[in-house]
């Protein structure tokens, strides 16, 4: 067990480093220069290349990203061009939020979703199954940022129960939670259905429900059990997508997360910024596979990590 | 519709007339107007042509690309594989969505890039596909066969690799030309994808969302559209799934043929 999460910390550590130097590069291939955004239309050639010169910008791009490596190697991801404050100020609280968001959603999503799957697995073919799958498969197919928009419209223009974004309250949580939860909650449902099917057709249920045991006992005792562990390979899967999901939903609410944190920095060159966000995704999404490979375990005690 | 609307249609998507501003639905105009009085049926329907060129683009592209990587990692393994396997690995601990939008922004706002973009963020799916069909193929005496009989490493990835990959691969495509039509939705949304005043259903939205208030029909007309055509794409999916995973067969729609 311990062995095996040595080796793979281990391996998280190569894919980072090729992770950074993939946006190092791209965020550099962006067109458009920051000194130029900073400096402004009025500065002069000798303003902009100053500006470069404080920054580092002008120095060779492999010097540029040793120091972009060792700035996070002390953990704080350098400075904002746009803020001149260290990145990491920004980014812990950024990240609290859309750790707070997508946690809730990922809640939400996984109750619906595993509660609509057993729905429709236990009475298969039927209206209940039909209806909740065409459901699902509707959470799959709406864009995410209209889901918060159509909940914009009902909660906020027209019952103005809840405010239409911000962030503080639990109320302020409700609709970005609701919207983010509900594509996941789609591909939850969909696998939890197939995978219970599966195991309900199975040779030792049929044992369990010949030895007389209730019908509630055997779904929720021995059934469900095992048609759970490749539902949380999906919803492992999609927590590391949410962070992608988080973009739209947190431009939608003015949510103040990483996912906007990444569009503004984005919008303004600002390379530390852009980086240290994309990174934070990235290892985000790593340690996420890495839980739901640990959670396998604990749910299926033939896997053993040796 | 969407093929056809442009035949039938004599308004002009983008003509503007400002006296008739955010109307709500009526005779005159079906799905009423938007914030600068265009028809916004007119260009509901443009809007689809636009999505499903975005899909057929960006899915043709990642095919076109993903498909040859896959082959090429899985029939020359070793290093080969590795490298690109690892690329395809780091390419693929992104959400789709952010590699989408960090590649559209190198290449500059606007509709052709993010179709690109999407193409390139699809890419690896396609690629880890074909490279785990064509690994177990490889093996195969069928494919040993051939190549006893002198046939060339081109001639085998064509006439026996690929034939053996498309299942799945069609099933994706249909699967990832929705999700595409909804991450274009996303640019534009974002205003990354195609610029006004192009009808493109994301950036009708990212305008139309600030009208939310008075005209709600601005934004629900064009999200609805993209629902239904996505919908339409996963439907088609899940039942060429079922029709060409001999596995799943009848485990969807029991009794019901393939729909």
């Amino acid at each position: 067990m311990q062995r095996f999460l040595i080796e793979r910390l281990a391996l998280l550590l190569p894919n980072l480093l090729g992770i950074s130097i993939i946006v190092f590069l791209l965020v550099r291939a962006i067109p458009g220069d920051p000194a130029v955004l900073m400096v402004g239309d009025l500065g002069t050639p000798e303003d902009i290349a100053y500006f470069r010169q404080q920054w580092g910008l002008d120095r060779p791009l492999v010097e540029q990203y040793l120091r972009f490596l060792s700035h996070v190697g002390r953990g704080d991801f350098g400075r904002s061009i746009l803020t001149q404050s260290p990145v990491i100020h920004e980014l812990v609280p950024r990240i609290q939020a859309t750790v707070l968001l997508a946690a809730t959603a990922i809640v939400i999503a996984i109750t619906l979703g595993v509660l609509a799957g057993i729905a429709a697995a236990l009475r298969p073919y039927s209206l209940v199954d039909h209806g909740t799958m065409i459901l699902a498969l509707t959470g799959v197919s709406t864009p995410i940022f209209w889901t918060g928009l159509v909940l914009m419209l009902i909660f906020s223009v027209r019952l103005q129960w809840l405010p239409p974004g911000g962030y503080g309250t639990p109320w302020h949580l409700l609709m970005p939670a609701f919207t983010l939860a509900l594509f996941a909650a789609g591909v939850i449902a969909r696998q939890a259905r197939s995978s219970l099917l599966e195991v309900l057709g199975s040779d030792y249920v049929r044992t369990a429900k010949a030895k007389g045991l209730a019908e509630r006992q055997v779904v929720s005792r021995h059934a469900l059990r095992n048609a759970l562990i490749p539902v949380i390979t999906v919803a492992g899967l999609q927590f590391g997508q949410m962070l992608g999901g988080s973009i739209l939903t947190e431009t939608v609410f003015s949510w103040p997360g990483i996912g906007s944190y990444l569009i503004q920095g984005l919008l303004g060159r600002d390379y530390p910024a852009v980086q240290a966000a994309v990174l934070v995704g990235a290892t985000w999404f790593a340690l996420v596979n890495l839980l739901v490979d640990l959670l396998y375990g604990f749910i299926d005690p033939r896997i053993h990590y040796a | 519709m969407a093929l056809f609307g442009p035949l039938v249609l004599d308004q002009d998507p983008t003509l503007t007339d400002l006296g008739a501003r955010l109307q709500s639905p009526s005779t005159a105009h079906w799905f009423g107007t938007d914030e600068l009085g265009r028809d916004l049926f007119a260009r509901v329907v443009h809007g689809g042509r636009i999505s499903l060129s975005i899909g057929l683009v960006s899915v043709s592209l990642g095919l076109l690309v993903g498909v040859p990587l896959g082959v090429i990692a899985a029939y020359y393994g070793g290093w080969t594989d590795k490298i690109l396997m690892r690329v395809v690995d780091i390419m693929l601990s992104f959400p789709t969505i952010l590699l989408a939008i960090v590649v559209v922004t190198v290449l500059g706002p606007s509709l052709y890039n993010a179709m690109v973009a999407i193409g390139i963020a699809q890419m690896p799916v396609y690629a880890r596909i074909v490279r785990g069909v064509a690994l177990s193929l490889r093996e195969q005496e069928f494919i040993q066969a051939a190549r006893a009989l002198g046939a060339s490493d081109a001639r085998i990835v064509v006439r026996h690799l690929i034939p053996n990959c498309l299942p799945p691969l069609i099933v994706q495509s249909s699967l990832l030309t929705g999700a595409a039509i909804i991450s274009a939705a996303y640019l534009g949304f974002l205003g990354l994808g195609a610029q006004p005043p192009s009808p493109e259903w994301g950036t009708m939205l990212s305008k139309g969302r600030l009208y939310l208030r008075s005209s709600p029909h601005v934004v629900l007309i064009p999200g609805a559209a993209i629902v239904l055509s996505v919908l339409s794409f996963n439907l088609l999916g899940d039942g060429l799934r079922e029709a060409l995973d001999p596995r799943l067969r009848g485990t969807l729609f029991r009794g019901r043929g393939v729909r």
